[in-house]
């Protein structure tokens, strides 16, 4: 079964691409679905920062 | 080729004899029986289809400074903790040692006069325990809850689970995020972050702990990952908490007792940091767990995968403005006063009482904002995990090697290793 996210939208001889499903089980700030990067929140400070605002 | 190449926005990644062609920007992904080499008419047939596309403006480096978008207040350089590899080397809580409530209010003043954008940022952080200044983080609630002029207000607080239940829960009414550091089972807990007179704190924290899993309310963790300790069963004592949101970082050995205890190898509190690729295995070993309890990993270089960044650090880059307890402004959330021994790389300015506001050094933020792969971090320039990490932090690299624009090997060597890893997960995922 194909993920939900996963559609074949261009399919060759050699090569199909797909919309990529990520691993749920990271966090990743992704365009449009999480705070900016300049969140005070910023994880990426490496230092007791999760941002709580992802959804 | 190595075990992945960057080719404008999209990664390469060798799988056996086969090769994943993934574009994070674009979210994208293909794999493909021969190395796509450019000029190839395969590389073309990618193109067309999305691939190897001119990166996003948003990772590119910043010649001009525009001014703060969030704010940070370290309130208190006192804490009721005494953990071992405590970045702040935050003393015993006692008078004297806070941020007065009238710099905060005025910080506030000065970061809302400034402020271009139209959410409000606001968080309460450490170089010591913030929960400690219930009544400062009161009013600075209601000062900017009476002046938001409807903008969205964002508040987290990062605190180390000992507050009061009562205090909690007025965090929990007004929607804070809340963010406790807590490093797992009592065993773990107790070794690395006992009271500040000695003594667990396991049982206060986990107690805390409970009460907001119980409210119903999200409530995330960061763990320091030391070597040789567990990750599967840290994570299935979190998840038997209710916790579905664990920050994962290694220990690093910059701290309180670096001077006595290098924490490089395990000394008198056997703690110490991840050895070579431990840390990757642990990593590695820890999604698959947490894929199994329904927790949701978090860690900063991976944070940035999909989306990219021109700098690692908001702070380090005069996005975050980080007001210190003493009216410092401080490019780093490890610099919690003007007195830290790395002031000199990250002070950024100072609360002047004649101007009535901060003295910002903004030649000296531009300078910051050299720290890119496009600027002085040549060595990342070519990296393929550079939208990654952006270089890594500034003050663990310049802690391990003296210079402010350097990386931290270590940290970098995790990434590089990761990177390729994560695509592969994503590979399978995406059922390619």
């Amino acid at each position: 079964m194909e993920p939900k996210n996963a559609v074949v939208f261009q399919q060759t001889a050699t090569v199909v691409v797909k919309k990529a499903a990520l691993p749920k089980e990271v966090f990743f700030r992704v365009n449009g679905a999480t705070p900016d990067a300049d969140c005070p929140a910023n994880v990426s400070c490496g230092d007791d920062c999760t941002c709580g605002n992802d959804s | 080729m190595s075990s992945a190449i960057l080719d404008q926005d999209t990664l390469v990644v060798m799988d056996e004899k086969t090769f994943i062609v993934f574009s994070p920007f674009q979210q994208n992904i293909a794999r493909v029986s021969s190395n796509p080499l450019e000029d190839s008419d395969l590389y073309e047939q990618l193109r067309q289809n999305g691939f190897f596309q001119e990166p996003p403006q948003h990772i590119q480096i910043q010649r001009e400074w525009s001014g703060f978008t969030s704010l940070t207040l370290f309130l208190t350089r006192g804490c009721n903790l005494g953990c071992r590899y405590c970045y702040a080397k935050a003393k015993p809580y006692a008078p004297g040692m806070s941020m007065p409530i009238d710099l905060a209010t005025s910080s506030i003043d000065w970061f809302l006069r400034q402020l271009k954008k139209d959410t409000i940022r606001l968080t309460f952080h450490g170089g010591g325990e913030p929960t400690l200044e219930e009544q400062t983080i009161k009013t600075v609630y209601s000062n900017v809850e009476s002046r938001r002029d409807g903008k969205d207000a964002r508040y987290l607080i990062t605190s180390n689970g000992t507050a009061p239940k009562s205090f909690l829960s007025w965090m929990m009414d007004r929607k804070f995020s809340i963010n406790f550091s807590v490093d797992g089972p009592p065993d773990i807990q107790d070794r690395n972050r006992p009271l500040v007179g000695g003594g667990a704190s396991s049982q206060v924290v986990e107690d805390n702990i409970r009460y907001v899993v119980n409210y119903g309310y999200p409530l995330s963790v960061r763990m320091t990952f030391s070597e040789g300790d567990d990750i599967e069963r840290t994570l299935r004592y979190f998840a038997s908490l209710g916790i579905k949101r664990v920050h994962l970082e290694p220990l690093f050995p910059y701290g309180r007792e670096y001077d006595a205890n290098s924490l490089k190898s395990a000394g008198e509190h056997g703690i110490s940091q991840p050895k070579g690729r431990e840390l990757l295995t642990g990593f590695l070993s820890a999604m698959d767990v947490a894929k199994q309890l329904d927790i949701k990993l978090y860690n900063g270089h991976l944070a940035h995968f999909m989306k990219g960044t021109a700098y690692f650090c908001g702070a380090a880059s005069g996005r975050s403005m980080m007001v210190t307890h003493d009216g410092f402004l401080s490019g780093c959330i490890e610099v919690t006063d003007g007195k830290e021994v790395a002031a000199d790389h990250f002070i950024i300015g100072k609360w002047d009482n004649q101007v009535d506001g901060f003295i910002v050094d903004e030649e000296k933020i531009v300078t910051m904002m050299t720290r890119h792969p496009d600027g002085i971090l040549e060595a990342c320039k070519d990296c393929f995990a550079r939208f990654t990490c952006s270089g890594g932090c500034a003050i663990k690299a310049l802690h391990r090697t003296g210079s402010f624009f350097s990386k931290d090997n270590s940290y970098c060597a995790f990434t590089r290793a990761i990177v390729p890893e994560v695509v592969k997960r994503i590979a399978v995922e995406s059922k390619i």
